[in-house]
């Protein structure tokens, strides 16, 4: 096949991936909270209620899509894709599987590498400030207040254990580092060195803490807060407009996982299970499996936190982001620079 | 010409152009994230990734998500934004942009090294270690000076935005 066909197949497998994501995603939080809850969540459409996630979708659809009178038209409309498209260029640096032949299962091999995953992650939040303030509503731009000053609180933490992998493994390239990880072991367990060890476990934790609150998830979702703000930014929105919102968020979970998954978990290998040699289609498959594998633990690691933990108060997640998680990031980075001289020396 | 820096270049002037023009605050920042962006292909196109990828990271996504935030907190009302200058004074004042800009621009364009078509990257160039490692070589003291400067900065804000002035306790 020649690149370019390469590369649209890629980006095709790569939309599917993230958009078939949603329903599933849908499936497991309605399931998982029913069973966290001692529910019997939905059970009547399709066999186990297979089929809940369809019938949402066509909920969506037909409803109607209502721009609120006073609301800013043109920004309204714009900002569901505001939210829904950044994650989505996210993924593009994520290796989601070894190689096929000589074809890397990865978009795009940048040499800025997770630095790009993170620049355009951080658009997200623009949508969700900008349908705030558009929707005209005072609930809506508290939510939009909350989000913004929120986003860029944890987006430091966030950066920082980012960096941590990236010290760890000494490259920026997502496919050098899982490679690293295939020699020494998950950077989640500081790669293989006794002294990387508490660094590792830090930072990897701390990074999906991180995670749940870039993407608005329980404890951290006081953008929406349902008990205070209505729907928070997303309030005024209707029909498929909020579906965008909704996917968005989910999307926006998997990319976030697929990132974690490569950063601390050792990305698409798993000792016994892929072999880094195998280039064939066998081994491609095999390697997305136990990518997908470790994306869906963590997204189930968020649905339960989502149905388990109760919703801070605003000023605790200020204080949380920066008089704690900020400083253990800080930490752990001036650490690991001295552990790494320490060993190399 | 080079087509990408072309439209580069137009939509990022454009953008500029509707930012400062635009009435309400919130659509100026929007523009403003247009011509960030702009300015991120531009840098991107010159193989300079690394600064790219800081670029986007750091003014689109803290500092203009810092703008928008005071703006929404602000909320200004159609009649709190005061009255639009008159016509003549806004088109002096475009002439006058325009022609200092065109003063400042003239110095360049007469250098004979604009002419000359750019030497090709070398081999590295923009990426995370070249850029790294100039920061703590060659220029390690500007570096750690700036950082300086940014926490007098920092330092300054906190001071003015005590509610007590300094010295006088609780």
């Amino acid at each position: 096949m020649t690149p370019w066909l390469w590369l649209a197949a890629k980006i095709g497998f790569a939309f599917a991936y993230l958009v078939g994501a949603v329903p599933v995603l849908i499936m497991m939080e309605r399931r998982i909270s029913a069973f966290i809850q001692g529910r019997q969540g939905p059970n009547r459409v399709g066999p186990m209620g297979s089929l809940q996630p369809l019938a949402d979708i066509i909920k969506f659809l037909t409803k109607e899509f209502v721009v609120p009178l006073r609301a800013d038209r043109w920004l309204f409309v714009l900002s569901p894709l505001l939210v829904f498209v950044p994650p989505m260029l996210g993924f593009a640096v994520v290796p989601f599987g070894n190689q096929y032949g000589d074809e890397l299962l990865q978009i795009a091999n940048l040499d800025i590498g997770v630095l790009f995953s993170m620049s355009v992650l951080s658009l997200g939040v623009y949508g969700i400030t900008l349908g705030g303030w558009a929707s005209n509503n005072k609930y809506s731009l508290l939510g939009s207040l909350r989000a913004s000053a929120q986003l860029i609180s944890y987006e430091l933490s966030l950066g920082l254990t980012i960096l941590l992998a990236v010290m760890i493994a000494g490259t920026v390239d997502p496919v050098r580092i899982v490679q690293w990880q295939i020699e020494h072991g998950w950077n989640l367990f500081g790669g293989g060195s006794l002294w990387r060890l508490p660094l590792g476990l830090m930072g990897g934790l701390l990074m999906f803490i991180c995670a749940l609150a870039e993407n608005n998830r329980l404890p951290f979702d006081l953008a929406e807060c349902e008990a205070e703000l209505v729907g928070g930014y997303h309030t005024e929105y209707s029909s498929m407009s909020f579906a965008m919102f909704f996917m968005g968020e989910y999307i926006a979970m998997v990319v976030m996982s697929g990132l974690i998954t490569t950063l601390y978990l050792g990305g698409w290998h798993f000792p016994g299970i892929t072999d880094p040699t195998d280039h064939s289609w066998v081994g491609a498959l095999l390697s997305i499996g136990v990518f997908t594998a470790k994306v869906y633990v963590l997204l189930f690691t968020y649905v339960w936190v989502r149905w388990t933990l109760p919703r801070f108060k605003y000023n605790q997640l200020m204080d949380l982001g920066w008089k704690v998680f900020l400083p253990i990031a800080l930490f752990n980075l001036a650490a690991m620079a001295i552990v790494g001289v320490i060993l190399e020396g | 010409m080079d087509p990408v820096a072309t439209i580069t270049a137009a939509v990022g002037t454009a953008a500029a152009l509707m930012m400062v023009t635009r009435r309400n605050p919130v659509y100026s920042a929007v523009w403003l994230l247009i011509t960030f962006l702009s300015v991120a292909v531009a840098f991107l196109h010159l193989s300079a990734t690394f600064l790219a990828a800081i670029h986007v990271l750091v003014y689109t996504g803290a500092i203009l998500v810092l703008f928008v935030f005071v703006i929404m907190l602000l909320n200004l009302q159609e009649d709190e934004l005061g009255d639009e200058h008159p016509l003549p004074v806004r088109a002096l004042t475009a002439i006058g942009a325009t022609a200092l800009f065109g003063l400042l621009v003239a110095p360049i364009l007469a250098t004979p090294e604009f002419a000359a078509p750019l030497p090709p990257a070398p081999e590295g160039f923009g990426s995370v270690e070249s850029v790294g490692m100039m920061l703590f070589t060659k220029f390690a003291l500007p570096f750690e000076l700036v950082s300086v400067l940014i926490i007098v900065a920092m330092f300054g804000s906190l001071i003015l935005a005590r509610k007590r002035p300094l010295g006088s306790d609780t």
